[in-house]
Order: structure tokens, then sequence, then C-alpha cells
């Protein structure tokens, strides 16, 4: 059973999980400005399950990189939990990141050289928890993914389906606030990434986390709570019936 | 900085073990050579300083001539015009064993009845337990060490041959000269103990000596000495205090000994290129992993650590096994150390290799030193990017890329400047090493330019080979 008593610890105000205003972000590309942000606001409300459609290199990744404060905005601002992350230094937004965003990538991007225990133990150990009871919860985690059995196991013995679960696992593990997934079935069959979908809306529900899932798929519409898509720099809200 | 980023970092140490082992080896060659030349320099000296000391015994002072040689009449002037009864002639010279292949042997001829105040274990030893008629009329007596007497196979009462300049003279064993201590026992093993007369005849010096040696009286100051010897020493001759015999002889090596050091320090800076290049290819390698734990948290602190861990690790291993190396490679070395010392300075037989702590101490800082500053550079460069660039190797690339022009000018500028110091006439040694680096470094940073054509030509004999048997 997974522990959600870290659901009932989040502040009950009002604010916004995700809470953008007037973001732009542009790159510099062959001596020219690409614009792939334009002036956008966004607000996302906590437990929802959101899904960012749109083209390759329409700036999906962008904008989970700023939610993620990877990135810096050029202009406008970024809150996430409350926290105004576009006002953060470098090494606060890290902190921010490892106590209160969970990542999930489209390769899986799990540590070679750790196990699959490990791996999902390192995020516990970076905020420096490192009990039984954190032990325990990560071994919590492995059984909620259906992968009890491969604690021990390196990640290069995984199939990509299961490695992806195992990312999942560790995007919960340390119970953050926002779960940041990026194409998390861009590099999986599509029973196999049916089933990561079906795993990452189970989870981050049961936990009460909220979801922000960047992807071009139209197959993970169906577990959406909202879905919008980047068009031209600009964020457009689909209504579930528009989703094609 | 938590256990499972070390445990990652070691993993993937060991699964790289070539990579690993051309590190380790990078720093171990290193530490090695300058282990190893120190040793062979500190051995040779040691052995000098042993055989100095033990020769001198307690004499302050020495009176040599020019050429090495001084009238045998000034001897007794001293002691019976001067009254300077704490004095003592020798006369020295090198023979070689002609048993053993041409060992060389220091011949020391000394006037027992002098030597008392001198050297013990002439004196006090063996000329009390051995017939000193026999010593001074047997022609050809001699004392050896006990190891020499054995490493020579003689036995007391036992003749053997020595080979002066081609002439072959025959000795005999009639005692043993017995060393207080180890570093007296050191001393003595290339020795070769005879009577003054004796020594004169073997070594075709008769009438004369190598030096006096003197001990100056308490009550006597060092002015004093000189103003009453100096008037009768023959042209040529002078007085020297003991110690400054040594400085001249640290003097004379000085060139020789900073060559060899600097050699020492060429093959450290080429190891620490070695650990640059494999720690700069361990962060491109890493990039993708190293962007992952920026990604979840790892603060660039923690990743810098990591990554400087990791070399001090490659270093800490590099060293101890350079260390070990190099006390193997300073035996060898000190064998060819000592034949060039006897080539081209004075004759020293080198018996013991002596290691200094100090010599220790400096290879393992060396080591250590030169890992973490070839290391710093990488560490930075893997901290210093966003995740998010982090995660697109071209980024990395890109950089070099843009990087090259300066590098390639410096690395111009470099090689013209070290190509000048060493064209210069009459330079300083130092001057001479600091073009050979320049040039080195300037090599060095030529490469990514070298590289870049190398890769551009590459490319085209590919395509021109995929046109000529079509896709």
């Amino acid at each position: 059973m997974i522990d959600t008593s870290a659901t009932a610890a989040l502040p009950t105000s009002p604010a916004p999980i995700i809470e953008l205003q007037a973001v732009s972000k542009s790159y510099r590309e062959a001596g020219r400005s690409h614009v792939v942000l334009d002036r956008i606001d966004l607000r996302v409300e906590r437990g929802e399950l959101v899904v960012l459609l749109g083209k390759s290199g329409s700036g999906k990744s962008t904008l989970l990189n700023l939610l993620a404060g990877i990135d810096h905005p050029d202009s406008g601002s970024v809150a996430v939990a409350g926290t105004e992350i576009t006002g953060l230094s470098e090494r606060e937004r890290t902190i921010f990141r490892r106590r209160h965003i969970g990542f999930v990538f489209q390769f899986f991007n799990l540590l070679p050289t750790l196990t699959v225990l490990e791996n999902l133990l390192l995020p516990l150990e970076l905020e420096g928890r490192i009990g039984g009871r954190d032990r325990n919860r990560c071994l919590e985690m492995l059984a909620a993914v259906g992968l009890a059995e491969r604690a021990a196991s390196f990640p290069d013995r995984l199939s990509g389906g299961e490695r992806q679960r195992i990312a999942v696992a560790r995007s919960l593990v340390h119970q953050p606030k926002l779960i940041v997934a990026d194409e998390p079935t861009g590099n999986l069959d599509v029973d196999t990434g049916r089933e990561v979908i079906e795993l990452l809306d189970r989870l981050t529900r049961q936990t009460g986390r909220t979801l922000f899932m960047a992807t071009h798929s139209r197959e993970v519409i169906g577990v959406a709570d909202r879905i919008i898509t980047i068009e031209h720099g600009g964020l457009v809200e689909l209504e579930r019936a528009e989703s094609p | 900085m938590t256990s499972l980023l070390w445990k990652a970092s070691f993993r993937h140490l060991l699964r790289h073990p070539w990579q690993l082992a051309l590190a380790v080896l990078g720093v171990a060659l290193g530490v090695a050579v300058v282990v190893g030349i120190d040793v062979a320099n500190g051995s040779a000296q040691r052995a000098f300083e042993l055989s100095s000391e033990a020769l001198s015994g307690r004499t302050t002072h020495q009176i040599v001539g020019s050429g090495g040689e001084l009238p045998e009449d000034l001897y007794r002037k001293l002691r019976a015009d001067l009254g300077l009864n704490l004095t003592a002639p020798v006369v020295e010279g090198h023979v070689g064993h002609v048993d053993s292949g041409g060992e060389v042997l220091l011949m020391l001829g000394v006037d027992p009845f002098a030597e008392a105040p001198f050297r013990d274990f002439v004196a006090t030893g063996p000329l009390t337990e051995v017939d000193l008629g026999r010593f001074l009329t047997l022609p050809g007596a001699t004392l050896l060490s006990p190891d020499t007497a054995e490493r020579l196979s003689v036995v007391p009462g036992e003749r053997f041959e020595v080979d002066i300049g081609g002439a072959i003279r025959s000795l005999e064993l009639v005692g043993s000269l017995q060393p207080s201590d180890e570093s007296q026992r050191a001393a003595l093993s290339d020795l070769v103990i005879v009577d003054i007369a004796t020594a004169q005849e073997v070594l075709g010096l008769t009438g004369r000596l190598s030096r006096i040696d003197l001990i100056r009286p308490p009550e006597m100051t060092e002015g004093e000495l000189t103003s009453l010897v100096e008037p009768l020493l023959p042209p040529g001759a002078e007085l020297m205090a003991i110690r400054s015999d040594s400085s001249t002889v640290e003097q004379m090596t000085r060139a020789f000994r900073l060559n060899l050091q600097a050699l020492s320090l060429l093959a450290l800076l080429c190891g620490g290129f070695l650990i640059y290049n494999t720690m700069t290819f361990a962060v491109v390698q890493r990039r993708p992993l190293l962007a992952i734990l920026r990604a979840l948290g790892t603060t660039r602190r923690q990743v810098f650590r990591l990554m400087l861990g990791e070399a001090l690790l490659i270093g800490i291993v590099g060293t101890i096994v350079g260390e070990l190396a190099g006390l193997l490679l300073g035996q060898s070395l000190t064998e060819r150390v000592t034949q060039t010392i006897n080539d081209l300075y004075f004759v020293v037989n080198v018996r013991q290799v002596s290691v200094a702590p100090w010599t220790l101490v400096k290879g393992g800082i060396l080591g250590l030193a030169a890992t973490a500053a070839a290391a710093i550079t990488p560490s930075l460069e893997a901290t210093n990017t966003e995740p998010r660039e982090a995660l697109v190797r071209s980024e990395l690339e890109a950089r070099v890329h843009r990087a090259i022009p300066l590098l390639s000018r410096l690395g111009a500028l470099l090689l013209a400047t070290g190509g000048a110091l060493l064209a210069l006439p009459g330079k300083s040694l130092w001057l001479g090493f600091f073009g050979l680096f320049a040039v080195l470094v300037g090599f060095s940073l030529l490469t990514p330019l070298f590289t870049k054509a190398l890769m551009a030509a590459a490319f085209e004999l590919e395509a021109a080979h995929t046109a000529a048997v079509g896709d």
C-alpha cells in the first residue's frame, strides 16, 4: 500500500500547484532569435492530470524545463506549489526540484550503475533520508509498479517497459508535489506505453499528486483532466470534445 | 555527498577497466619516474656523503694540491715546523679488482701511527689485531671490510690482483676492517686500506701525497689555522674546510641532477595530460548521466565533488602504484646514474639504494596534485552546465569548436616561443626546459585543430568511398 500521508501534509491553501504569468522564452538559432513561448499564462490546480500536446519542437520540453526550474524564462514568473522559482538562485532551484518535483523522462534515465532499489533510494538520499522507513517505502513503490522481485537488478537487465515503470516509481518515491513527464511513452510500444500511462494515472491519483505530461501521443488523452496544446508560442486549452 | 553517488561513480570506474587502467597508468607513470629519479639521485648522493664521512672521519680540514698531488715533505713541515700533530697523510686512487671483472675499489694509503684521531676503523680495529709489522712491511699488505672480502672471495692470507691503468699488481689480505655501524659498513664496502708507502708504490705516487687531513686544534681559530698553514703551501695547493668539499660536489652535479629532475617533471606532465584526457572523456561520456543527476536535484557542488573525488581515487591508486614502480625503477636507474656520475664527475659506488621519506612524500604530493590539477577543468565543465544543456552533447562539442581558433593561436604562440627559447645560443638550463615545456603544451593545444582537419579528411574519404560503391 502506498503511503499517502504526504497528501494530507500538503497545504490546503487555494494556491494552484502551477502558476505561470506572462512567461516568454526564446532561443538563438543560426544567429536568429526563435520565440518558443510568447507571454503564456497557465494555472493548474492540485491533483490535476494535465496533458500537453504539440508537435516536435513546439516548445513542450521547454515548458517542462521551466516548470521544473531546469531552465529560466526570458520574462514572466513561474510559481510551483506557491514558490516563485524564477526568483530562486540556481542552487535553490536545484534543491526545490529535488524536494518537490518528480521526473519521468522519455529515455527512462535510470542510473545504469545503481540497482533498481538504489535508483529509487537516490532521490531520498539526496534529501538526506536514508532510514529503514525510506527503504521500506521504496520496496512498497516497487511492489506498486509490479517489480518487487527486480529490486537487486541493474537497469540494463530490464525491458523498456520495466525501466519506465521503475522511472515512474522513482518520480513518486520522495512524495513530490508535482510530477513532470516528458514523452513517457515515446520510447515504448503501444501496449507497454498504455500500461505505463495507466500506472502513472493510478499512482498519481492514488497519492493525490499533480501530473503534467508532455506528449505527442493521442493515446494518453483519455486519462487527462485537461488537455493543452502549444501553438505558435501560445497555450490553447482544448475541450475534451475537441480532442482528436 | 551521498553514498549512492559514490557507489554509482565507483561502479562506473569498475565497468570501464581499460579506461580506469589508462588513467591509473598516467598517474603511475609520472610518479614512478619522479620517485625513481629521486631515489637514484638520492642514493648516489647518500653514497658519496657516507663515503666522504667515513673517509674523512673527524677531519676538519684538508690540504689538497693542484692535480690532486702534494709533495710528501709538506707533511713533515706541518708536524715538525708548525707543531700540527693532528695531521694525517693520505694517498688514494682507484684500482680495479681483476678477478671480479674490474670492480672499482678505492685504495686508501694511510699512516697507521697518525690515524688514531682521524679514522678509528683503521687505528683501533684491525691494527690492534693484526701484526702491525706485517702490515707495514709485507709488500701489498691490505685490509678489507668483511663484506668486501666476502664479495671479492678473498680470505686472510690470500693474495688478489688489482689493475691500475693496465698494470697488474698483487695485494695480500692481512686483516679486516671493523665498521662500527651500518652507514660505516656501506662506506667501507669499496675500500682497500694499505700502508701509505704501499699506496705510493702501487699508484705510482712515490714521494707524493693525495692530500693531508687536519683536525683544527680547539684553541686555534679558523683564521689562525689558515694564516699558519697557507705560507707553507706549494703553488696551486689549498686548505679547505671539509664541508666545502661536499658543497663543491653538490655544485658539480647540480646541472646533472636538475636535468634528471626536469625529465621526471616532464614525465609527470605527460601523466597529467593522460589524466586530463581520461577525466574529460569520462565527463563527456557521462554527460547524460550527470544531466539526470542534476535534474534529480544533485547540486553543482555535489557533481564537482563527485568528479574530483573520482579523479582523486584514481590519483591515490596511481600514486601508490607509481611509488612502488618508482622504487623498482630507482634501483635500476641508480646503476645508470652512478655510471654517469663516475664517467663525468667522480667515482662513487652505490651498494645500497637509499630511499628518503621525502622522496615518497614528494611523489605522493606530486601525483595527487597533478591529478587534482588535471581533473579540475573537466570537473568544472561537468558542473558549470545547466541540466538542459547537459542533455545535449552537441552543446559541449559546439563549445569546443568555438574554442578551436583561440586554442590554436595560443598553441602556435607557445610553439614559436618554445622553439625560439630552444634555439637561443648559450641559454640557461631553466630556459631550455621552459622552451621544451612550451613546445609540448603548444603541440597539445594544436591537437583539436589537427583532429578537426583529420576528421574532415576522413569524412571526405568516406563520402568518396560511399559514392564509389553506392549506398
